[in-house]
């Protein structure tokens, strides 16, 4: 037993050194950066060798986390006063870290440094301006995109999407090529928020939230759900519970789906050599909705300082390292994700020359409208948890909208 | 009079050494478990936003919960889930746990593949289960269509998604409590059985009356770990039903609500009456079978 | 011979019984090990192959890539260590502290015992996910975040394990206790000396199911440490889940891998470990 006490006391004394010895020389200034995009994370490497060469005396620590746990986590350190000097936001929980005054105010930062806010999209930079004052600097964007199957239209004899395409277009071509092959439909038409409805809903001037007050009663909101649910009720997509076991941009890959509207991030799954149909898909803009419309939702990540940290200057000129043309330069390439940077945007679209992805920046540059949210994040709940039911067809749009509202108190 | 201070300094050093050996124990269950568990119930009566921004509240949580449709939901899936497995666990694992008490073949390879679920990753299962019950392709459909049954999504069907959580849980928990049951059943005298066979008693009718009851007190004990472990069933849903899934209402567990209210929706204070509420459940629960355990458990 | 005749009067088929429990075993076998078949290959797959639908059974290439791969995709031999190194400090400390208080609570007579227990016990009955953000600020408090210690520290405390150790100190008979009593010997003495040596397969039971809680802990790693190389290995094979798609191969690989070890520890130490079981007759 007392070889047992032995074991304990050096397992015990050797834990104690382990944990000292992972801090960092003393004199180097730690800047400790949070992000979830796990693909970001050679970027980011780069970018801290060159920005640690530029920067003598200061350290980059990159913090990677997975999507499933970043959000938990981040606001647990910010609760706690040990967020990362610098962190990844989106536009779903920036004004709820805004309003807890998580966020450094960057305005005079800017305003000092060469960083010009009309580099980027104008509806990113507007995401990430709470109540007249601007949090954070955009790193990337996505918009939405229209990819089809060209075999499957070619088979159903159908012509393929254009810029002039109407919705009513999308749905004759929709009902034409589901069944040409057993177990094909023509698209998907599931409950998806950025790559769903969000964008028919603002094509015909509905909305979801404005100044805290909610659009479900909105006619043009319900509208721009309905058409969906109308496909839906056509029978030309695969059901709610198929897509929900089996997503979309996987059935599209298996050659099952005619079309489906995706974000550019997907493209990187679309040309790997597993996806059976690499060589017939294209991408177009989407379909013009009956008002004459179309409208595509633009969301981002955006890079952020903590209002806590002790090296405000050293944050912000990583911050702004990564919003450098020189970054974005970098980034664009590397095909992962279009850099923030106007300019650069394009330099994302060079790794897919098969594609006509150009519409992206298009969408972007011409149509783009703000991810929707709220303070209070419960209200994408309370859509999700009524609408999911009109998508299954187990009750109506109306009936769906006005059960949120009623959740809402509104 | 020397006999009696003895006796009492002899039951001060006791004392001492009792206080001292648990001291260390308590104190880091103090820190780690009782504190917390009072900022738990502290938090239940206020309004704790974001970022810990907190106001009095009151009773106003608790009310909330009494009318919270969802909240009742969820309790009623977590007393469903409580209904399936719990009984599935604990008889798989006696019928189990019974058949390697037995000198059969291979008995020691049995014990260990049985064991294995209860050592595994719980991500790497949840996405091979996913893959079992997936509604276009998975193989449980592909047997049922061979046996001219109609496929299913089974994990985004209200009917089913309940009872597809419950199979993984059993799944995962009967390897353990086998485990348990087995070691139990070996502490039986072996007595009992010799007595038996000279009175002609068959393998079956051996288990039934001697098996169990005599196992009981270990019985007991799997029931109450499995009662508590499965009321905070969490994990497996978490980990098997996308979060906008139709089923989820269906499958989410209070735990999962619980979670869902302090993590997603940023509403700490009413996240922590729910964990009240459900310790006061899991309390009652154990004291009620702690009450009754006289009428079925048998001690020698 | 005996057996023989053993056999023979215990049951009215005793072939046709064995073969029945040999086919439950089996079919028992294959329902548990099934999905373990299905990770294996899928660990050999690539990773959209994983994905793909309708799933292939067996993998179109059969390649290592997921393993030999993973070095690069996560400091894994770092994470492996930290997994055991915090696994081994948790068991160290719960055999310390739960013997020593299972010691105490089954053995010594002081006031309030029985309350204490009572307490201690009640820990039991709080999912742990309740107390996960007040153990985090906590931790925080203590300036532990990013370090090994914030991944053992609230572990190290345990009333199971406390519990566990009561029962195998009440089994032992007080004969033996009051024996050395009458020697001179104190608590001390008999605790070290006596009891713990004792009810060693209780402390390997106690070990084994530690060992398994430790090395499979999920959530709290996850939480209270941010960078790669002050992650357990489970905790850390959560990176390669994306935000869209997840390397399943690697997930899958690193699972196996990581579940070896625990396996083969269990399997060696499988009858002490349920002897030890046994002697608490679980009361």
């Amino acid at each position: 037993m007392k070889k047992l006490a032995k074991l304990l006391a050096m397992l015990l004394a050797l834990s104690l050194v382990l944990g000292l010895t992972g801090s960092a020389g003393a004199e180097d200034i730690e800047i400790h950066y949070a992000f979830w995009h796990g693909a970001l994370e050679e970027f980011y490497s780069q970018c801290k060798t060159e920005f640690e060469a530029a920067h003598p005396g200061v350290k980059i620590i990159l913090e990677p986390t997975s999507w499933d746990e970043y959000w938990t986590k981040l606001e647990a350190a910010a609760t706690g006063g040990s967020i990362a000097d610098v962190f990844h936001m989106n536009g779903v929980n920036i004004k709820k870290y805004a309003d807890g005054e998580v966020l450094m105010p960057l305005d005079e930062l800017i305003a000092k440094s060469d960083v010009d806010l009309s580099n980027y999209p104008p509806a990113m930079n507007a995401m990430y301006n709470f109540r007249g004052v601007q949090y954070g600097i955009p790193m990337d964007y996505d918009t939405i995109g229209l990819w089809y199957n060209k075999a499957l239209f070619d088979k159903a004899g159908v012509a393929y999407p254009t810029s002039e395409w109407t919705w009513d277009d999308l749905a004759a071509a929709a009902k034409a090529i589901t069944g040409i092959e057993e177990g094909v439909y023509g698209i998907a038409a599931n409950y998806e928020e950025q790559q769903g409805f969000y964008n028919t809903v603002y094509a015909l001037g509905g909305y979801f939230v404005e100044d805290e007050k909610f659009g479900f009663n909105d006619e043009n909101t319900r509208a721009g759900i309905q058409c969906w649910v109308d496909l839906m009720k056509a029978g030309v997509s695969p059901s709610e519970k198929s897509l929900e076991e089996n997503p979309a941009y996987l059935q599209f890959m298996a050659g099952k789906l005619g079309m489906v509207f995706s974000g550019d991030w997907v493209v990187s799954e679309y040309v790997s050599p597993e996806c059976s149909v690499s060589d017939v898909i294209d991408v177009a803009e989407l379909p013009l909705m009956a008002n004459g419309k179309r409208a595509s939702v633009i969301h981002g990540k955006a890079n952020c300082i903590s209002a806590q940290t002790k090296h405000p200057e050293e944050a912000y000129a990583w911050v702004a390292y990564l919003a450098s043309a020189e970054a974005n330069e970098k980034l664009g390439p590397m095909g992962v994700t279009i850099p923030s940077f106007l300019k650069y945007s394009d330099l994302f679209f060079t790794a897919y020359p098969q594609y006509n992805m150009s519409i992206y920046s298009k969408a972007a540059a011409e149509y783009s409208y703000v991810y929707p949210s709220a303070l209070n994040p419960e209200w994408s709940t309370f859509m999700w948890e009524e609408l999911i039911k009109a998508f299954n067809l187990d009750i109506s749009v109306d009936e769906a909208c006005g059960n949120i509202m009623a959740r809402l108190g509104q | 009079m020397t006999v009696k201070t003895r006796i009492t300094r002899q039951k001060r050093v006791d004392w001492a050494w009792g206080y001292g050996m648990i001291l260390p124990l308590l104190a880091g269950l103090g820190l780690f478990y009782f504190y917390p568990v009072y900022k738990v119930f502290r938090d239940s009566l206020y309004t704790v936003g974001a970022f810990n921004r907190s106001s009095w509240a009151g009773l106003a949580n608790y009310t909330k919960m009494f009318q919270d449709s969802v909240m009742w939901r969820s309790l009623g899936n977590t007393m469903m889930y409580a209904v399936i497995i719990i009984p599935l666990t604990v008889i798989l694992a006696l019928i189990l746990a019974a058949m390697l008490n037995t000198n059969i073949r291979g008995r020691d390879v049995y014990r260990v593949i049985y064991f294995i679920p209860t050592v595994t990753m719980s991500v790497a299962i949840a996405m091979v289960w996913r893959w079992i019950f997936n509604g276009d392709f998975g193989i449980l459909n592909h047997i049922f269509r061979i046996f001219g049954g109609t496929p299913q999504y089974w994990l985004s069907d209200e009917h089913t998604v309940l009872l597809c959580v419950s199979i993984v849980s059993v799944w995962m928990g009967v390897g353990y409590n086998m485990i348990i049951l087995l070691a139990g059943i070996q502490g039986i005298s072996s007595n009992y059985y010799e007595a038996a066979e000279l009175e002609g008693a068959g393998k079956i009718r051996q288990f039934l009356k001697i098996t169990i009851p005599l196992v009981t007190p270990t019985l007991f004990f799997v029931v109450i770990t499995t009662v508590i472990s499965t009321l905070q069933i969490f994990d497996v849903i978490y980990m098997m039903i996308p979060t906008k899934s139709i089923a989820m209402s269906y499958a989410q567990s209070v735990v999962m609500y619980f979670y869902r209210n302090a993590f997603e929706y940023s509403a700490k204070g009413y996240a922590s009456a729910i964990a009240v509420l459900l310790f006061a459940i899991i309390m009652l629960l154990t004291l009620f079978q702690m009450r009754i355990q006289k009428k079925w458990v048998h001690y020698d | 011979m005996e057996n023989k005749m053993k056999l023979s009067r215990s049951g009215r088929h005793p072939r046709y019984g064995k073969a029945v429990v040999h086919a439950v075993l089996f079919l028992g076998c294959f329902i548990t090990l099934a999905p373990f078949i299905w990770m294996f290959l899928t660990s050999m797959k690539t990773q959209v192959e994983a994905v793909s639908i309708p799933p292939s059974i067996l993998p179109r290439s059969w390649r290592p890539d997921a393993y030999t791969s993973l070095p690069d995709k996560l400091p894994f031999f770092t994470m492996y260590r930290n997994t055991i190194l915090t696994s081994l400090i948790i068991v160290a400390g719960q055999l310390l502290f739960c013997s020593a208080a299972g010691y105490a609570f089954a053995r010594i007579h002081f006031p309030g015992r029985n309350i204490l227990f009572i307490l201690c016990l009640s820990v039991l009955m709080i999912p742990s996910s309740f107390l996960i953000l007040p153990q985090y600020l906590l931790i925080q408090k203590l300036g532990l975040l990013n370090t090994l210690h914030a991944i053992y520290l609230p572990n190290l405390f345990s009333a199971f394990g406390t519990f566990l150790m009561r029962q195998f100190f009440m089994s032992i008979p007080l004969e033996l206790e009051d024996a050395a009593r009458i020697d001179g010997c104190g608590h001390g003495r008999i605790y070290s000396r006596i009891m713990l040596p004792l009810i060693k397969p209780g402390l390997v039971s106690l070990s084994v199911l530690t060992l398994r809680f430790a090395w499979n802990n999920l959530m709290w790693p996850m939480i209270v440490n941010t960078e790669k190389t002050k992650m357990t290995l489970t905790a850390g094979l959560s990176y390669l889940q994306g935000q869209y798609i997840s390397d399943y191969p690697s997930i899958m690989a690193g699972a196996l891998l990581a579940t070896i070890p625990l396996i083969i520890i269990y399997a060696i130490f499988q009858r002490q470990f349920i002897e030890g079981i046994a002697l608490t007759g679980i009361k």
